[in-house]
């Protein structure tokens, strides 16, 4: 996969704190990228690093192999950014809102229509802002990331304060964009959106990014189970009798395994012999990276 | 830049705080001239003062003319409070409120946005001005009529009815030049502030100062004071003396630009640097 965006070194210092210390990744095009982190692990300041948000920073970020400078906004038309919370002149409808910046990224107003419908926002486009749930605006934020059409959405911590329909619909909508070619950098602090959706991560810890790769490296790297089975209390017995097994976590009838064995399954498969497995599937086992080393 | 500019009018236009200072205009002067008209008699025996044991006054001196020059000389050192509703949020608002997070992230150059909010503030307060001085004229002529206009320099000048109109308008170019400083300098402190009232406060604080410096008859304050664009609020009044005091008028232009380039400066330098975390 080409490298749409790649970041070298980059650092941010807020008076006496670093909150970014040397952050370099890459991210492939047509991915959905996961930055993962723990609150106050620099992701926030990341993601205001690429939009200009953040002047004062050092360390350089490439566009296509072509190195951004700062204040290089012509670069801008190419990403759509919703950073943080969506953020919108509240006493203005959500038409007037995106007619704001239709306007000054000369895009046709036609298309506030095609990104409306795009979030079912249509109905509503002309409330005032200040009437609008949260869900509703986060999802206006994603129109206003759409509306000029970008080749790199941007998108911070996309699932917060959504009820879990509204989760599915933005998950579905992200699924829908990568789809469409779009690359599409997520940051979130939720494992289950990274283990969902995406492609690709990293994870930041401390200003730093500890491990940048793709799921499906991180799938056959890990040696943890997710287990399901009838009778779990004789199934957890056997898993900690077992020396080929430790037994991570059991909550509500799951089971989670880290395995010794060279063939997890059929190992797996002979020790619990008799019982009925519902569910066996690799664990992603991001949760190792926000360990305390 | 057009395209800028149009998005800084409308954010403008939608806001009822921008309405505040042009309803308080509209609702005050005729009150204030009603007031004029009402008590006519007892102002036109203060102005003559004993001048009434020695001539013989024919006609009356109450005229729309009169009254909008004494609402506009009263009013005056009031407009710089009204001066800073636009400019106290233009920025800060954006800042606190977080839509630079949305707004900038666009392919637009802060130095142009900037500079629309600029030309936005100043196009509020030229029209506020304006109606403030004109909206005064219309009312007067409307309850009292247009007459000779009687002030006081050097003993009493006695202007003629149509030796006033441009002198109003002299006063509102020169009365306009301080409020535009003033609300540069009230756009200096909203692109340093995370609220709206901060920089309202910031500048009315510096205007009483300012004001204070002008009025306290101290030398070293006499010295300073030609060199303040608070000491120009009553520019005004010098409008209506005869001749009309060309250098005055000069300084103050002078002044209030050299001041207004500078906060101008400072606000630019500040919002092109500042990191937008809010």
């Amino acid at each position: 996969m080409n490298k749409v965006l790649e970041f070298k070194n980059i650092a941010k210092k807020y008076s006496n704190v670093e909150a970014l210390k040397n952050i370099s990744f890459s991210i492939p095009e047509n991915s959905i990228f996961g930055i993962l982190g723990a609150n106050g692990s620099g992701k926030s300041t990341f993601m205001k690093i690429l939009p200009g948000l953040i002047q004062s920073f050092s360390g350089s970020i490439f566009f296509k192999k072509q190195l951004i400078k700062k204040n290089d906004v012509l670069l801008r038309e190419k990403f759509g950014y919703l950073i943080e919370s969506p953020t919108f002149y509240e006493y203005l409808s959500a038409r007037k809102n995106l007619e704001l910046l239709a306007r000054v990224s000369y895009v046709d107003f036609d298309r506030i229509d095609y990104v409306l419908n795009m979030v079912e926002l249509s109905n509503r486009s002309y409330d005032k802002v200040n009437t609008y749930s949260y869900g509703m605006k986060q999802r206006l934020g994603i129109a206003q990331a759409l509306l000029h059409d970008p080749e790199i959405i941007v998108l911070d911590e996309p699932n917060n304060g959504l009820d879990p329909n509204g989760i599915d619909d933005m998950i579905r909508l992200i699924k829908n964009l990568k789809i469409n070619g779009k690359t599409i950098c997520l940051s979130t602090h939720n494992l289950k959106d990274v283990e969902d959706i995406c492609t690709h991560f990293t994870v930041f810890k401390d200003g730093l990014n500890s491990v940048s790769s793709s799921m499906d490296e991180q799938l056959l790297k890990s040696r943890r189970w997710f287990l399901n089975v009838d009778d779990t209390d004789n199934a957890v017995l056997k898993i900690k009798e077992s020396t080929l097994f430790d037994l991570v976590s059991v909550f509500n009838k799951n089971i989670l395994v880290d395995s010794k064995a060279k063939d997890s399954i059929s190992a797996l498969k002979n020790l619990l012999e008799g019982h009925d497995i519902y569910k066996l599937n690799k664990d992603s086992n991001l949760i190792e990276y926000f360990k305390n080393d | 830049m057009i395209n800028l500019f149009y998005n800084e009018l409308i954010k403008a236009c939608f806001k009822r705080r921008t309405y505040i200072s042009f309803i308080l205009i509209t609702l005050l002067i005729p009150v204030v001239v009603y007031a004029i008209n009402y008590g006519a008699a007892s102002l036109q025996t203060k102005i003559y003062g004993q001048m009434e044991d020695s001539f013989i006054f024919i006609g009356t001196i109450i005229n729309g003319f009169l009254s909008s020059y004494l609402i506009v000389a009263i009013l005056i050192t009031h407009m710089p409070f009204l001066s800073t509703i636009i400019p106290s949020e233009i920025i800060s608002g954006e800042y606190s409120k977080g839509t630079f997070r949305i707004y900038l992230t666009r392919a637009i150059s802060r130095t142009g946005v900037f500079f629309a909010k600029v030309v936005v503030v100043y196009l509020f307060t030229t029209l506020m001005m304006f109606y403030f001085f004109f909206y005064s004229l219309l009312v007067s002529y409307l309850i009292l009529g247009f007459g000779e206009l009687i002030v006081f320099h050097k003993g009493i000048l006695l202007l003629s009815e149509d030796d006033i109109i441009w002198r109003f308008f002299l006063g509102f170019i020169f009365s306009n030049a301080v409020m535009l400083t003033i609300s540069s300098l009230c756009l200096f402190f909203s692109s340093f502030s995370k609220n709206s009232v901060t920089p309202i406060i910031s500048t009315i604080s510096i205007v009483f100062i300012g004001t204070a410096i002008s009025f306290i008859p101290i030398d070293i304050f006499e010295i300073v004071d030609p060199f303040l664009f608070t000491g120009y609020i009553d520019v005004f009044l010098l409008a209506f003396y005869d001749p009309v005091p060309i250098e005055v008028f000069f300084n103050c232009l002078t002044v209030c630009f050299v001041w207004s380039f500078l906060f101008i400066s400072v606000a630019y330098y500040n919002f092109k640097q500042r990191d937008i975390l809010e």
